[in-house]
């Protein structure tokens, strides 16, 4: 009784003589009294005999109302705490308590060897533990923010037996490592309350409550009021009292596309400083296949709120796949001290050259930038003629060379289509050989084939003047191949010059914001004619240079800067579904596999320090369409640049572009993965239709966000709310545990009690007046 | 007339009244002709029949013209007006005390029973007069001069009564004493035993008699608008009540409402006239709409 008081020294002999007032006065009311002879006694006696029970009843309920009256003014002065919800509890109301856990990776944040997950897991013990000493119907709903569609615990009544339960369950309850929406977990939440009716409603948001979770709380805002707006109490739990420094590695990429074994691979890692200090001299430590490499790449000086890339290189030995992890050393939020990658590394990088003349030998010069030491470049070139397109097999090349070909046959374009199609990088050289009428009705093909453009009808000399037109031949855009090439630290872009080149047709539109194309001109003539363009086909790139390869049309073969054009232009065009898969954690694996060439076993090894088993599947096919335009509908949460880990035959994914064909209902093995919460490289191996192993890998990291520690004020929330919510919506500071025992919703109750007096004083005076005597009101009927 | 007498009759309502006439219902037998004809033959001017000759009839009336027709005796009969004889009787018990207006229930009974007494001796009717509680206070024999009106009022203004009513013993007294047919006039407040008033009404009709009864009631007896906490003393030893007046009020008026109705039945069982006059009602609106009311009834009896 004393914990429903804030003040309870005032209770004891000082209320019961303050309730025993009411009784007293009572009494003396009914000793004051105006006296009337009376004649019609018989009558007057006759209806008091009948009335007897009505006007005891009476006199108890003015006595009653009286006794509330003092009790309620006790309550006031004693400053009674009982919740809300107490009352509902009495009144026999089903009490829900849903509890939205936030288990993003962000809430393994640690200090004093305690975490925001283990906090927001002692939250829900206190209320389960609350919950019992109330009493009454309450019933509990337990939603994890990384699976709110699955709830640990739905709707189950609360009593001795289910807190032993759940403390049991708590305990080895798992932290994800993902990044979630808060919004998607107040939807389940919505839906789910919202099936209920009647009864009080709590939801109980527990997390750490980030800043950057609030950057744009329009839509949290609008959920939290429609929640009350439905009756449903939301109440703030936070579970992080401070912000922690921290470091997170936050990226991890490379040239990865054109990884070969033994040649060293330029690897660049970001570091993020989420914390409030500088910090300086951090070391990473970089791992491959699990092996720490005698490498030290150190963060000298990285400022509070700011990002650092550090880049280095990795020379894989042999070829296949690999993992490459980069570690920072450990601090308050480990989960984002590691990043994970997962490479493909080929034998070497093979580059078909096509020839169109072979007599002028212009593939030597890509040959001899390219892989003149293929050891060290990792690049083997293959020169052939035209004719190998559709003799060969030409899917095993990273990217096809074409130099000043005259013209293909059908079967040599529908070859080249495909490769370039399924992912691989094709190049263009123009020369004399060149016949337009057939580029432009085979190739070009109204902008649906492998040419950017429509060819004019000959080649044009590109006349120097000096003196009326100074400067250098060549205009440069903004791409990322050319990158290295362009500034004052390179002459020889300058110094180029172009003396012969193939103009477009009169009637194609040079200005690319005029067109609604792939096409993107990369570089110009001084004569704003195009020279250097690129365009989309299918998956794969297409790079088109209107002057030569050799040295017959240009001067550029003669610079250095041709050798690093041409690794750029490699890395550029080279096989993008070399890059294995990168997602964040809790993204599934959607796989639609080909029957006629994958078997129904299936097996799914997560990574090793995970705890999870290794998954093995029996899939069994089923008719899947697929869309055309917009491929397969993404997971949510996956990242956009992972669809290349699908084989060639698989579902096609990205954005429309020429060569996509159109998709038909077909019969495909599909799985869903979801158990990647935790951060690492899962291996799906697959088997083939030659019983051998196929394997694909799939790295997986924590999210980008989810080290950003700032953590937004219980102000800065009230303020996000607006006036109109800041009543309503409860914010409870992480280690408070009053509102448990209903101490908190003090303010309501008083509000209730002091509404109730009112009630209750109108109440007795109107009994009071109907039942007493009044010399004013008696004065006309004496 | 004594100053406390005269309170009862005052100039005002004398003029209000002096309009009324009084019409019994039923005819009885008087001495004056007049307004009220008689239902015994005697002499008269007006013939009614002849009857056969029997002995012991007035050798007077016979009626020779028709003895020389026939040889048969037969006397003449002529319809004969009388005068009214109308007792009043004056319940002064205690209950008749009470009153919350300008007149109390028994000054208001008296100034009906005065008002009464001056009607029917301005045409010359006869009038006695009895005051009672649980016993015969006052009695004013018969009289039917003007001057007889000073008897009656000094009768009215009797010493305040304190004893419980019964009725019964007085209405037989008041029917063996009133040895002739004629109108008995009550005015009571009716808080009596039922049983002992119907009865002694049931007497005064077997004997021919023409009841009237005026229940006075007080405003406050009919209404019952008391508010506040009250304590009820009853007069004529009825007992004390503390309560709250408005939570008992449905039921009193149930019951008063309950008490007029079987007075207003079994006087009608009984042919009495029954009339219900509160206290504030002015005098004159009340006598004239029972009188009214008595003269349709005479109509439609005759008719």
């Amino acid at each position: 009784m004393g914990s429903w008081f804030l003040n309870a020294t005032f209770l004891g002999w000082g209320a019961a003589a303050m309730v025993s007032a009411p009784v007293l006065i009572h009494l003396i009311n009914r000793y004051r009294f105006q006296r009337i002879e009376f004649a019609a006694m018989e009558f007057l006696l006759a209806s008091q005999q009948r009335n007897r029970r009505r006007v005891l009843v009476e006199q108890l309920l003015l006595l009653l109302l009286r006794i509330l009256l003092v009790m309620g003014l006790i309550a006031l002065i004693a400053r009674m705490v009982l919740d809300p919800s107490t009352l509902a509890l009495l009144q026999g109301a089903d009490v829900h308590h849903v509890v939205l856990l936030d288990d993003t990776a962000s809430m393994q944040d640690e200090w004093n060897e305690t975490n925001g997950f283990d906090e927001g897991k002692a939250v829900i013990d206190g209320l389960v533990a609350a919950s019992l000493a109330e009493g009454g119907a309450q019933r509990l709903t337990v939603l994890r923010l990384s699976r709110v569609t699955q709830p640990d615990y739905l709707e189950q009544r609360i009593d001795r037996a289910f807190q032993g339960e759940l403390t049991a369950r708590l305990e080895s309850l798992p932290c994800s490592f993902g990044t979630v929406d808060l919004s998607d977990g107040l939807d389940a939440a919505a839906q789910l309350l919202a099936k209920q009716p009647t009864g009080v409603k709590h939801l109980h948001v527990v997390s750490d409550f980030r800043q950057h979770d609030w950057q744009d709380s329009t839509r949290l805002v609008e959920q939290i009021e429609q929640l009350d707006a439905d009756g449903v109490t939301v109440n703030l739990v936070r579970t992080v009292p401070d912000r922690h420094a921290n470091l997170a590695v936050t990226e991890l990429e490379g040239e990865l596309q054109v990884a070969s074994a033994g040649v060293p691979v330029k690897l660049t890692t970001t570091v993020a400083n989420h914390g409030e200090a500088l910090v300086s001299r951090v070391n990473l430590s970089v791992s491959v296949d699990g092996e720490r490499l005698p490498l030290e790449v150190t963060v000298e000086r990285l400022e509070a709120g700011k990002t650092v890339e550090q880049s280095f290189e990795v020379t894989f030995d042999n070829p296949g796949k690999h993992r490459v992890e980069v570690t920072l050393p450990g601090d308050a939020l480990r989960a984002d001290n590691t990043r994970h990658l997962a490479v493909e590394v080929a034998p070497a990088n093979r580059v078909l050259v096509v020839e169109g003349n072979p007599s002028a030998q212009e593939g030597i010069f890509p040959t001899l930038a390219l892989a003149a030491n293929p050891q060290a470049s990792g690049y083997r070139t293959v020169v052939a003629t035209p004719d190998y397109l559709y003799r060969q097999n030409i899917d095993g090349f990273q990217s096809i060379l074409m130099l000043n070909v005259a013209e293909l046959t059908p079967d040599a374009v529908e070859s080249l289509e495909a490769f370039v199609r399924d992912g691989g990088g094709l190049v263009w050289y123009a020369g004399d050989s060149i016949n337009p009428a057939s580029y432009n009705t085979l190739l070009y093909a109204e902008g649906k084939g492998l040419f950017p453009v429509p060819l004019g009808d000959a080649p044009r000399e590109l006349i120097r003047d000096e003196v009326a037109a100074p400067g250098p031949d060549l205009k440069l855009t903004e791409h990322p191949m050319l990158a290295g090439l362009q500034g004052q630290d390179n002459p020889e872009i300058e110094a180029t010059r172009v003396f012969r080149y193939f103009p477009v047709s009169d009637d194609w539109q040079k200005d690319d914001r005029q067109r609604n194309d792939t096409v993107r001109t990369i570089a110009r003539l001084r004569t704003r004619d195009p020279l250097l363009l690129e365009h989309r086909f299918g998956r794969g790139r297409v790079i088109t240079c209107l002057t030569s390869c050799g040295t017959g049309w240009t001067n550029f073969p003669q610079y250095r800067s041709f050798v690093p054009f041409h690794f750029e232009l490699q890395k550029y065009i080279s096989r993008a579904d070399r890059v294995l898969p990168r997602r964040e954690s809790g993204a599934p694996i959607h796989l639609e596999l080909d029957p006629a060439r994958f078997g129904p076993a299936i097996r799914i090894e997560p990574p090793k320090n995970s705890g999870q088993v290794t998954a093995e599947l029996q899939v069994q096919p089923e008719a899947v369409r697929t869309t055309p335009a917009g491929g397969k509908p993404r997971p949510k949460n996956g990242n956009p640049g992972d669809s290349a880990d699908d084989e060639k035959s698989e579902t096609r994914t990205g954005p429309a572009s020429p060569g996509q064909s159109d998709a038909t209902p077909t019969l495909r093995r599909v799985i869903d993965y979801d158990r990647t919460d935790f951060p690492g490289v899962y291996r799906v191996r697959l088997i083939d239709a030659g019983e051998v192993t196929v394997e694909r890998w799939y790295a997986y990291n924590t999210g980008r966000d989810e080290g950003r520690m700032a953590l937004i004020a219980t102000g800065g929330i009230h303020k996000a709310l607006g006036p109109e919510l800041t009543d309503e919506v409860r914010i409870q500071e992480a280690g408070a545990t009053e509102w448990l025992s209903g101490e908190e919703s003090d303010r309501d109750v008083r509000e209730w009690i002091l509404g109730l007096l009112v009630l209750v004083m109108l109440a007795e005076q109107m009994m009071a007046y109907r039942l007493s005597y009044h010399t004013s009101a008696a004065g006309g009927a004496a | 007339m004594t100053r406390d007498s005269r309170r009862f009759l005052r100039p005002e309502e004398i003029s209000r009244i002096a309009r009324l006439e009084v019409r019994a219902r039923h005819i009885v037998e008087g001495f004056l002709s007049g307004l009220h004809r008689s239902p015994y033959l005697g002499q008269s001017v007006e013939f009614v029949q002849h009857r056969e000759y029997v002995p012991g009839d007035d050798v007077r009336r016979i009626d020779w013209k028709v003895w020389s027709k026939t040889d048969r005796y037969f006397i003449k009969q002529y319809e004969e007006d009388t005068n009214l004889r109308t007792a009043l009787l004056v319940d002064c018990s205690e209950s008749m005390r009470f009153g919350t207006g300008a007149l109390n229930k028994y000054e208001y009974a008296c100034t009906v029973a005065a008002a009464m007494s001056y009607l029917l001796l301005r045409q010359q009717d006869s009038v006695g007069l009895t005051v009672f509680d649980d016993a015969i206070r006052g009695r004013v024999d018969f009289g039917s001069r003007r001057s007889h009106l000073l008897a009656l009022l000094t009768a009215l203004d009797a010493p305040d009564p304190a004893q419980k009513t019964d009725i019964y013993e007085i209405l037989e007294e008041v029917a063996a004493t009133q040895n002739r047919r004629g109108i008995v006039v009550i005015v009571s407040d009716l808080f009596v035993p039922r049983e002992g008033l119907f009865r002694g009404l049931r007497m005064l009709r077997r004997r021919g008699h023409d009841v009237l009864i005026f229940h006075v009631m007080d405003d406050e007896e009919l209404d019952f608008s008391y508010t506040g906490t009250t304590r009820f003393e009853g007069l004529e030893e009825a007992g004390d009540l503390v309560c709250d007046p408005r939570s008992l009020r449905d039921g009193y008026l149930e019951a008063v409402e309950a008490f007029r109705s079987e007075l207003r039945k079994r006087c009608a069982a009984e042919m009495v006239d029954f009339q219900t006059i509160r206290t504030s009602e002015h005098l004159d609106a009340a006598l004239a709409h029972y009188l009214n009311h008595r003269i349709g009834m005479r109509q439609s009896i005759r008719s």
